[in-house]
């Protein structure tokens, strides 16, 4: 039996630097499904079992070789990138809804990979490419018969590695979502993400050098962190026919509409009325009603906000909203899909 | 038991009495190659029963430790999950 046999229901939740070398830490997750919102939530509830928190397999990254060259239980049916706090974690909630998802949002293995070079500058593009398709096939081993679609939503900056994943992944479409930036940017205000606390993720990815820290406010770094994954995503789109630009606007109803056709995944009724009902519900938070909350953003967005959206904003998305309702009206006037949101 | 183990030490064993380590190194290979002993020590949730069960089946298998050394053990394995974005 080789260790990827004896790995069947393990499930990979970190790579790190043991010793000065990339190594990947194991979970038994068995048939506990990735229910909760994030990939780590679900982490921490299995961690909560004391022989799951003991019992952690840890082996070299060289691992991931021998699961890249697999067959892949699930391949990935879609990935879903997104400028934070634009409702992708109500796709990834809705799409987990339904038993033939298999949905893993924002997993810190794949942080950690697709940091791995910046950090361990001995680490080759080839490996990383290697190693990305190996973790890919390791989260989407089936745990569960009624599987059949595997989709991964990343972290917002992992846009900007857009091209290895690519690289990684040719044929697998993609999603860019996004919403106003002004809504993003109050979002950002009342509770910063990872990304928006200058250091937490590497600055040479978002092209900052150390000496900006001095003179940039946190809304600032917040809306050119905003620009540069926005140029990101228009620059890879122009060349990627496996690519989608999709505005909050069109949620929910996308999701088991025009997003389901475009990733090619057959729902049926009762799975596409499942995805419906758990729409309704906050996605962060299942227990509460879902509540639109963009007119108390655009209420909220201050003068200095809306500055700063003007200067670093305002043109990517009126560019990103050029293409979108091109293919839109495109597609309209081909007899294709509706162009209007299904809520 | 596992002649060749093919994972490496978990963090927790770098973390308990000296007398206790080789011990609890064997038992812990021995476990990820036997999922059935494995299975019995997961469906103990709580961790004073897994603590007891842990040293009742490591008796079993020719591995002495002690309840402290697992407590130990579990502690430092949480303590490094918890840090391991800080460190």
């Amino acid at each position: 039996m080789t260790t990827v046999d004896q790995l069947k229901g393990w499930v990979p939740i970190r790579i790190y630097w043991r010793e000065g070398q990339p190594t990947v830490d194991w979970l038994f997750l068995g048939d506990q499904p990735l229910s909760e919102p994030f990939f780590e939530q679900s982490v921490a509830r299995a961690l909560r079992n004391p022989a799951q928190l003991l019992f952690r397999p840890q082996t070299p990254i060289s691992i991931l070789e021998e699961f890249a060259e697999m067959a892949p239980d699930l391949a990935p049916t879609g990935f879903v990138f997104h400028l934070s706090r634009c409702g992708s974690t109500l796709i990834s909630q809705v799409l987990a809804s339904v038993p033939c998802n298999l949905v893993v949002s924002e997993a810190p293995p794949i942080e950690h990979l697709l940091g791995a070079r910046l950090r361990d500058p001995r680490i080759t593009h080839a490996q990383q490419v290697v190693w990305l398709r190996g973790l890919v096939r390791a989260l989407g081993r089936r745990r569960f018969a009624a599987e059949k679609y595997f989709y991964i939503k990343f972290d917002s900056w992992h846009l900007l590695h857009l091209s290895l994943i690519r690289e990684a992944f040719p044929d697998t479409p993609w999603i860019f979502l996004y919403r106003e930036p002004l809504e993003v940017l109050v979002s950002q205000r009342r509770l910063r993400g990872a990304h928006m606390l200058p250091g937490v993720v590497d600055l040479r990815l978002f092209g900052f050098v150390r000496e900006d820290l001095a003179t940039l406010s946190f809304d600032e770094y917040a809306a050119r962190v905003l620009a540069c994954i926005c140029q990101n995503a228009l620059r890879t789109h122009e060349t990627s026919p496996a690519g989608r630009l999709v505005n909050f606007s069109e949620l929910p109803g996308a999701i088991w509409g025009d997003l389901a056709e475009f990733f090619g995944a057959d729902y049926s009724e009762e799975e596409r009325s499942r995805m419906s009902d758990a729409s309704r519900f906050n996605a962060k938070n299942p227990k509460v009603r879902h509540a639109d909350d963009t007119a108390a953003k655009q209420r909220e967005a201050g003068d200095d906000l809306r500055e700063l959206e003007k200067a670093w904003l305002t043109d990517l998305y009126r560019e990103l909203e050029t293409r979108r309702l091109s293919r839109l009206w495109t597609g309209r006037m081909r007899g294709g899909g509706s162009a209007s949101s299904r809520r | 038991m596992e002649s060749k183990p093919p994972f490496a030490d978990p963090v927790s064993v770098a973390h308990v009495g000296e007398s206790a380590t080789e011990a609890l190194r064997r038992f812990h290979q021995h476990v990820l190659a036997t999922p059935g002993l494995f299975a019995r020590l997961c469906a103990e949730k709580e961790r004073e029963g897994f603590v007891t069960r842990m040293v009742e089946l490591g008796r079993e298998h020719g591995c002495g430790f002690t309840t402290d050394d697992v407590v130990n053990g579990l502690n430092a394995a949480r303590r490094e999950w918890l840090e391991r974005g800080i460190l």
